[in-house]
């Protein structure tokens, strides 16, 4: 059955507690998101949209509202059941890449693959692939410390896609990279996008990578201001 | 078809390598686990086979493996049983007789023993000055006669002895045999003869009181078989013998060096344990980005559970397995220094022995390092995004808790002792709440300290308070960690020296080497004289009035089949009464209360007694219980007021039934008493059996020097394991100094950015690492003094004198340590240029 939306959020807000001061990051906030559209949040820091990014995947649970993931109300699903239903449905790139220091390219693009169950050799040799797809084949068996900023996050690229998901989450996919290698790492997140016709939720504070996407939404104080396509 | 276990399995190793090969906290972890493996392996199989061994040599004391006693030949079934095993049997007929050579008469135990006798141990004869071991007895026609005796009767080798009916031939002078009895004045033999000349004396007619003792010996399994098959054959009056239950002191002694090992041993699994716990929260710690990341990739929770419980098992694998060799190398030369101890050669350990260093390393891991460990499952997925996402807070009463209960299994497992598992329980818990307090108020002053001399204060010194007082919550965690440690390492290093001194002391001062039993009242002003005048301190003489168990709380013995099998040897020998009101040193009151100095029997009521608490045991009886007795055809009727423990190691005279002075007026008595002979005074022991002929005096010189000599190997093997409890304290303070790393890595970075020298980084990490040292050891030696006076007192029962000296250089030299090994784990943070800190946090 074929869903229209890949995302879509009714009401959502997040606040916390810290002491007797509550803090409300995200208010009131109705979204949708169609399948294979790609869609820019931006905003400045503080304004949110890291949090946006955490309740729209599932990683963490609005204190009020709700969220549909890939036809999946998230509403009632433990920490566990969101964790299952993401498993080879979603995917990340971070801004820190968020590679293991201990495992080689290779292995940590392995890693999403073998977590969804897939078999040890199959693993591989998918890695393999995707590793070759960003160029990285003479580097898979480094580790993390041994490549550059630029290299994480291709294997991070790799291993977003490991799983071919049907929707991919960037927090900020440039914010520790230079400009020039940025520009390499996005052109090859799009081009993979495209290739493999995942729907794309981007978190960025740059306007002209947001203006990439087919729509882009701005926050500020944890407020939708304007959504534009 | 996916299978969500297998990549559990297979990441678990790869990240149980990782963690091995990287930088964290990981190998620390194994490292402490090690070090606890190795300590419990090498007691466990030191203790294994050095209480094998006394076992094996207290046979060959007893002459057997097993002694079937009685008053009576064994049954026919008991010996179609014996004779159905296989296993190799002797015989032994005990008797006092009179023995005659010329006109004179001597009254001697007289043994007569089967061709095989003795089945273990040896004989020893005196020929020609020198001394022989024989393993069989007398040839038929012959007598072997002891020294003492022989002079007494005034014969020699070649003369004629009439024994009964018959005369035989005086063939050797024998100097010791194996005993029959299970009471140290049972292993005098006088005489030795052969079974087959009993009959013609005519001594075992009817009326006859003779001990027959069936020897048995073999392989320990097949022991234990026979000796399952024999208990229930037997009847009243027959009894089952081991060696352990014949060498009751020797075996306290052992028993004694046992609890003292464990505790040692004990105590290094402890400290190793507050280095796990330490270590495995850093290490969730360092693993909650992965955590993070497993579930934003999808990993369930189960899956990460089995991911991490895999990881620790393999960590703990490692442990274990380099634990035991290391354990096995040092048994090994243990077992090399304490074999010297014994004339046989030391058995081979049981396979079991390895048991204890399993659970130590399984309880070490899943009750410290596993609640710690598995906190990390609490980690939020968002933390990929922000490590803010991540509130990082975790009950930690499980993990306390945990750790409570692993403490408390593994103290009763070492000791064996409830009541002594509860002191080692409420000490440390009173000692935690103890530190904890102490600490939050020395740092409360150190922080009205630093607020009132604020810019007085050396620079360096202010950045070391600034952060003692930042982090005041797990500095005072810190310092009650490890001065648990320390209190422990306190009371093994300072306390240890003297309290083995004080064993040591009073085995080799108080000890008596002579026993002098039979003596009759009208002989003790006497023999006090003689000794004194040979320069011997006049001994304490300790009445003895020989009675039979007949009733319990009025149930008879002779009616009740199953209270006289209750009862065993209390109802089938008579027992050794004897009266005092002054409760001696070896002797402790564990219930009721013992009477008033200057109480005797007729103040009031009926006759008090106090029971040893191995006989309340047996009969399950207590305070106001009362037992009745036969004493030479009278009835006496004794009410339970107090029950005593024993120290039987102190190897001084000592009685199952106490009654106060007057108690036992009118009744036939005789006195026993003990002193020591020193080397060069035989000349007394001569004078006094010439003056006394009717006498006995047992010489226990070489069990004595048996017990020093173990006394000395075993606290050479207590120093040693102390080895490794040492090695556990230097992990704790190493996993301790490394709970903040991160934070002071960061925090150094900042401040070499913003301009602070190496050096003053240097002053400032002194600065706070005495200070914390300081909190820890001081309160570490208060608490180590006051566990001093409480393990003396109560689990060793000796005098305990702290000296100051010592204890302030202890104190010092730990707060040195403490501080440079806090500064030295810091190094390389200091040394790490700012950029590198401060660059991505990882």
């Amino acid at each position: 059955m074929s869903i229209p939306y890949a995302i879509q959020a009714n009401n959502i807000a997040k606040t916390v507690t810290s002491g007797h001061q509550t803090l409300t990051i995200l208010e009131a906030l109705d979204l949708a998101v169609a399948v294979g559209e790609r869609l820019a949040i931006v905003g400045t820091s503080g304004s949110g949209k890291s949090s946006l990014l955490a309740l729209l995947a599932g990683l963490d649970v609005p204190s009020a509202g709700t969220i549909t993931l890939l036809g999946r109300d998230l509403a009632g699903l433990d920490e566990d059941a969101r964790a299952a239903w993401r498993a080879g449905r979603v995917g990340f790139v971070f801004q820190s890449f968020q590679l293991l220091d201990g495992l080689s390219a290779q292995e940590n693009v392995m890693l999403a693959l073998e977590l969804a169950g897939t078999a040890r050799p199959a693993a591989r040799e998918r890695a393999a692939t995707l590793l070759a797809d960003v160029g990285l084949t003479a580097r898979a068996g480094h580790t993390p410390r041994q490549l550059s900023g630029g290299e994480q996050q291709r294997v991070a690229l790799a291993r977003a896609f490991a799983c071919q998901p049907d929707l991919l989450f960037a927090d900020e996919p440039t914010g520790n990279l230079d400009r020039a290698t940025g520009e390499q790492v996005i052109e090859r997140l799009f081009a993979m996008n495209t290739a493999h016709g995942t729907t794309l939720v981007l978190v960025t504070h740059d306007d002209t990578l947001a203006a990439r996407c087919d729509r882009c939404l701005r926050l500020v104080d944890g407020r939708l201001v304007a959504d534009h396509a | 078809m996916p299978n969500p276990a297998r990549p559990g399995l297979r990441l678990a190793a790869r990240d149980a390598r990782r963690a091995l090969t990287g930088p964290g906290a990981a190998r620390l972890l194994v490292a402490a686990l090690i070090v606890a493996v190795a300590a419990v392996t090498a007691v466990t199989r030191l203790t294994d086979r050095v209480d094998a061994a006394v076992v094996a040599q207290a046979a060959t004391t007893l002459g057997a493996d097993l002694v079937l006693a009685s008053d009576a030949p064994p049954s026919s079934a008991q010996t179609r049983l014996l004779a159905g095993s296989n296993l190799d049997t002797a015989t032994r007929v005990q008797m006092n007789t009179a023995l005659a050579a010329g006109d004179r008469l001597l009254r001697v135990s007289l043994s007569a023993v089967s061709p095989h006798y003795p089945l273990a141990g040896a004989i020893t004869l005196e020929r020609d000055g020198r001394t022989i071991d024989v393993d069989h007895g007398p040839a038929r026609g012959t007598v072997w006669i002891a020294p003492a005796a022989a002079a007494r009767l005034n014969v020699g080798l070649g003369d004629r002895l009439a024994v009964g009916d018959t005369t035989l031939t005086v063939a050797a002078l024998v100097t010791a045999s194996p005993g029959g009895g299970s009471a140290l004045f049972d292993t005098a033999p006088s005489v030795l003869m052969a079974t087959a000349d009993l009959a013609p004396t005519g001594l075992t007619g009817p009326g006859a009181r003779l001990d027959h003792d069936t020897l048995i010996g073999g392989p320990p399994t097949a022991i234990a078989a026979v000796r399952a098959q024999l208990a229930p054959t037997l009847a009243p009056g027959e009894r089952l013998v081991d060696p352990r239950s014949a060498n009751r002191g020797l075996a306290a002694a052992m028993d004694k060096a046992a609890v003292f090992l464990n505790l040692a041993a004990l105590a290094a699994v402890v400290l190793a344990g507050v280095a796990i716990a330490l270590c495995a929260t850093r290490h969730a710690a360092a693993q909650r980005d992965a955590i993070a990341l497993y579930k934003t990739l999808g990993a369930a929770r189960g899956v990460l559970r089995r991911l991490l419980a895999t990881q620790l098992a393999l960590l703990g694998a490692v442990g274990l397995v380099a634990g035991w060799l290391l354990g096995e190398t040092v048994a090994y030369g243990l077992i090399r220094v304490i074999d010297t101890l014994f004339t046989i050669a030391l058995p081979a350990g049981h396979w079991w022995a390895s048991w204890p260093a399993i659970g130590t390393a399984v309880v070490l891991i899943a009750g410290f390092a596993w609640p710690a460990q598995r906190t990390a499952l609490a980690t939020p997925p968002a933390r990929v995004l922000a490590r803010s996402n991540d509130p990082g807070t975790t009950r930690r009463w499980p993990i306390h808790g945990a750790a409570i209960a692993s403490v408390a299994v593994m103290a009763a497992a070492a000791t064996g002792d409830i009541a002594l598992t509860g002191w080692v329980l409420a000490g440390l818990a009173g000692a935690a709440a103890a530190f904890a307090l102490i600490a939050w108020a020395l740092l409360a002053i150190l922080a009205r300290l630093r607020q009132r001399l604020d810019v007085r204060l050396p620079g360096a010194l202010r950045l070391g308070l600034d952060g003692v007082l930042r982090r005041r919550a797990t500095v005072m965690v810190q310092c009650v960690a490890v001065a648990l440690g320390l209190t422990v390492l306190f009371v093994l290093v300072v306390v240890r020296g003297d309290l083995l001194a004080g064993w040591q002391t009073r085995i080799a001062q108080d000890a008596p080497n002579r026993f002098v039993i039979n003596v009759n009242t009208d002989q003790r002003g006497g023999i006090a004289d003689l000794l004194h005048e040979h320069g011997i301190n006049t001994p304490t003489f300790y009445p003895i009035v020989r009675a039979r168990l007949t009733a319990v709380n009025g149930q008879t013995l002779d009616r009740d089949a199953a209270l006289r099998k209750q009862a065993g040897r209390l109802a089938e020998r008579a027992l050794n009464l004897s009266w005092t009101n002054q409760l001696k040193a070896d002797n402790r009151i564990v219930a009721g209360h013992w009477w008033a100095e200057h109480q005797t029997a007729a103040d009031h009521g009926p006759i008090k007694t106090s029971i040893a608490e191995s006989v309340a045991r047996r009969l399950d009886i207590g305070v106001g219980d009362r037992l009745a007795f036969d004493v030479a055809g009278q009835a006496l009727t004794l009410e339970i007021t107090s029950i005593r423990s024993i120290d039987w190691s102190s190897l001084q005279p000592n009685f199952f039934v106490l009654v106060p002075p007057g108690g036992l007026d009118g009744y036939p008595v005789r006195w026993i008493t003990s002193f020591y002979l020193p080397p060069g005074k035989e000349a007394a022991l001569a004078a006094l059996v010439r003056a006394y002929p009717n006498l006995n005096v047992i010489d226990i010189t070489a069990l004595l020097a048996r017990v020093q000599t173990l006394v000395d190997r075993v606290t050479l093997a207590v120093e040693l394991v102390f080895g490794f409890t040492l090695a556990a304290g230097l992990v704790v303070l190493a996993a301790a100094m490394g709970v903040h790393r991160e934070t002071r890595r960061r925090e150094a970075a900042v401040l070499r950015a913003l301009g602070a020298t190496s050096a003053r980084l240097r002053r400032a990490a002194w600065s706070e690492c005495l200070v914390i040292g300081a909190i820890t050891a001081g309160s570490a030696a208060l608490a180590a003094r006051l566990a001093a006076g409480l393990i003396a007192h109560y689990a060793l029962h000796v005098d305990y004198a702290s000296r100051l000296g010592v204890w302030l250089l202890a104190v010092v030299i730990a707060v040195g340590l403490i501080a440079a090994a806090g500064v030295a784990a810091l190094g390389d943070v200091r040394r790490q240029p700012a950029w590198q800190a401060l660059r991505g946090g990882s």
